[in-house]
């Protein structure tokens, strides 16, 4: 039996005591795991993460951390997370070595202890030759680094993060990432929220999708996988346009979704749970006389996934 | 109380911005050093309340307390740029209550007004002829700390409802500028005013604070001193009341650079 540390049950969060940003949400997040908290703008997913940092009172539903409900013991479940927000949240005045130095002061921590560890980050981050530079002046790769590395400053078992590659480029964002994946070995637990795919796919053990409130999917990554391991996705591009084929393709059982592509002629994406069947149709369109320009078939990624939950079936691309 | 004391020192650390201050300061030496020359040279020596006296030993109490504004600046400033920061929801989601932070910021603004009083009164000190014991002082730094009590939830309550920072320096300018005329920081509040200003002035604390401590000044305290202290207390409470009451509500502004 694996040890939650996030004990989330029917939660419900309302600013305005009408409507509701989380509407009745439960999951549990495991010790040790990186936790995906997935879903589009304005999904919840910061709502929730301030609800867990115990920064917003829920309206209704239980949370506990590390077994303490949040409402009880808000001051001994914050000692022992770390939270790196989707803003800045940096003290702009200040460099990036007076930033670090504050920081572990309002951690209570003592002076020799936190000069070791300012130039244990500083190198780790490799933020030395910003040492001296007002955070102000830091472009958004070293402000993230430095918000990182400043969490560091203090122990933790959980770290909440939102949203953290935002704007960044490639790059750095690998890095960032790599970051988390070392907390992890570490034996952190990382709750990270995102809606870039891309990044919970190469993170994250588990992923949970939710959409205007509510949990839609809350899935191990492998099991989630597994689930369309025998989707795949194809695109195909002919030659030109066959206006009955949107709707001839549709009619296959094992056809589960046909876009087409707005400007694309003759261009569709479809998401089949049997190729071979798949692949048949397309040698029967060719012996009609469809001429076939391009022909891609990949695996399903999480991105197709998650695209597949938040509707654009079977039509245009929005 | 070690957790606001470590708030307060974070504020005046790295929110309260040196030039700012510099100028919250420097702007009132200019006042001193101004108004005392140009308008205590055009006034000469004049009898307040039976007292001769000069200018420039009617308008130091009165800089004094305009230093209650600086603070409450400083209070409205530090809660605004914490939210507009992400920096608010950074610390409430560490090891400190609200109240830490609210308590924080108290001792902060209050620190920023009694300390730039005091260099006000260091300022001005070799042109004024005043004798005060201990016991002034205490009174003095009452009725700062009373004021200063005013003016930062004040200006929290506004740092709390803005939204732009434009919105934010354009309102406490303005605030900034009434208080400060509609006072007797500069002149004493006589018959002679248009009753509209006289009535304004009346409701403005920065009058009492600054009468309370002019009288302190010319050894003059009296009933009205009393009665300023009780209405200071009065005010300062509510307004306290009504900015827990807004801050209980805080919402927290998404601004990412």
């Amino acid at each position: 039996m694996e040890d939650s540390v996030i004990d989330v049950e029917d939660l419900y969060v309302s600013y305005d005591g009408k409507n509701y940003a989380v509407n009745g949400i439960s999951f549990k997040v495991f010790k040790g795991e990186i936790f995906g908290f997935l879903g589009p703008n304005g999904a919840g997913k910061t709502t929730t993460i301030r609800t867990l940092t115990t920064v917003l009172r829920p309206t209704s539903g239980k949370v506990k951390i590390f077994s303490l409900n949040i409402l009880k013991e808000p001051l001994k479940i914050k000692s022992k997370i770390g939270v790196i927000l989707q803003s800045s949240s940096l003290e702009l005045s200040l460099n990036v070595e007076q930033n670090l130095y504050l920081y572990g002061f309002l951690w209570n921590k003592k002076r020799n202890e936190i000069r070791d560890k300012v130039e244990e980050l500083i190198e780790k981050f490799g933020l030395e030759e910003y040492r001296k530079m007002p955070a102000s002046e830091l472009s958004l790769g070293n402000r993230r680094k430095l918000q990182i590395a400043r969490e560091l400053i203090h122990d933790f078992e959980i770290l909440f993060v939102d949203e953290p590659t935002t704007g960044l480029d490639p790059v750095i964002r690998k890095k960032v990432l790599d970051y988390f994946l070392d907390l992890k070995k570490s034996g952190k637990t990382i709750f990270f929220t995102t809606h870039q795919l891309e990044d919970a796919e190469y993170l994250c053990d588990r992923i949970s999708i939710i959409n205007k409130g509510k949990i839609v999917l809350n899935e191990r990554k492998e099991l989630l996988k597994a689930k369309y391991k025998n989707r795949r996705k194809v695109e195909i591009l002919f030659s030109k346009e066959n206006e009955n084929l949107l709707n001839y393709l549709k009619g296959f059982d094992f056809v589960e979704n046909v876009k087409t592509s707005m400007g694309n002629n003759g261009f569709y994406e479809i998401i089949t749970n049997d190729p071979t069947k798949f692949m048949n149709i397309v040698n029967s369109l060719l012996k009609e006389g469809n001429e076939l320009l391009w022909l891609n078939i990949q695996d399903v990624t999480l991105e197709d996934i998650y695209l597949d939950i938040f509707g654009e079936k079977n039509g245009k691309i929005n | 109380m070690v957790r606001s004391i470590r708030i307060a020192y974070r504020i005046l650390r790295a929110v309260t911005d040196v030039n700012t201050l510099g100028f919250l300061l420097i702007m009132p030496i200019l006042y001193l050093i101004i108004m005392a020359i140009m308008m205590g040279s055009f006034i000469g020596k004049f009898e307040y309340y039976n007292i001769k006296t000069t200018y420039i030993t009617f308008l130091t109490p009165g800089i004094m307390s305009i230093q209650v504004l600086t603070g409450g600046n400083v209070a409205g400033w530090a809660l605004w740029l914490d939210k507009r920061t992400g920096m608010l929801e950074q610390i409430f989601s560490m090891p400190y209550r609200r109240s830490d932070y609210l308590i924080g910021i108290v001792i902060a603004m209050t620190f920023v007004s009694i300390l730039s009083s005091l260099i006000m009164l260091i300022f001005a000190y070799p042109f004024i002829n005043i004798i005060m014991t201990p016991l002034d002082f205490l009174f003095i730094i009452v009725f700062l700390f009373l004021g200063t009590l005013f003016f930062g939830m004040l200006n929290l309550t506004i740092g709390i409802i803005v939204k732009s920072n434009q919105f934010m320096n354009l309102v406490s300018n303005i605030l900034y500028m009434i208080l400060t005329f509609a006072s007797s920081v500069f002149y004493p509040i006589s018959g002679n005013l248009p009753k509209i200003l006289i009535y304004i002035s009346y409701t403005n604390p920065l009058t009492y604070v600054s009468n309370s401590i002019r009288d302190l000044f010319y050894n003059i305290l009296n009933s009205n001193d009393i009665y300023s202290l009780f209405i200071l207390s009065i005010l300062s409470s509510l307004m306290t009341i009504f900015t827990i009451f807004i801050y209980r509500k805080i919402k927290f502004v998404n601004i990412y650079y």
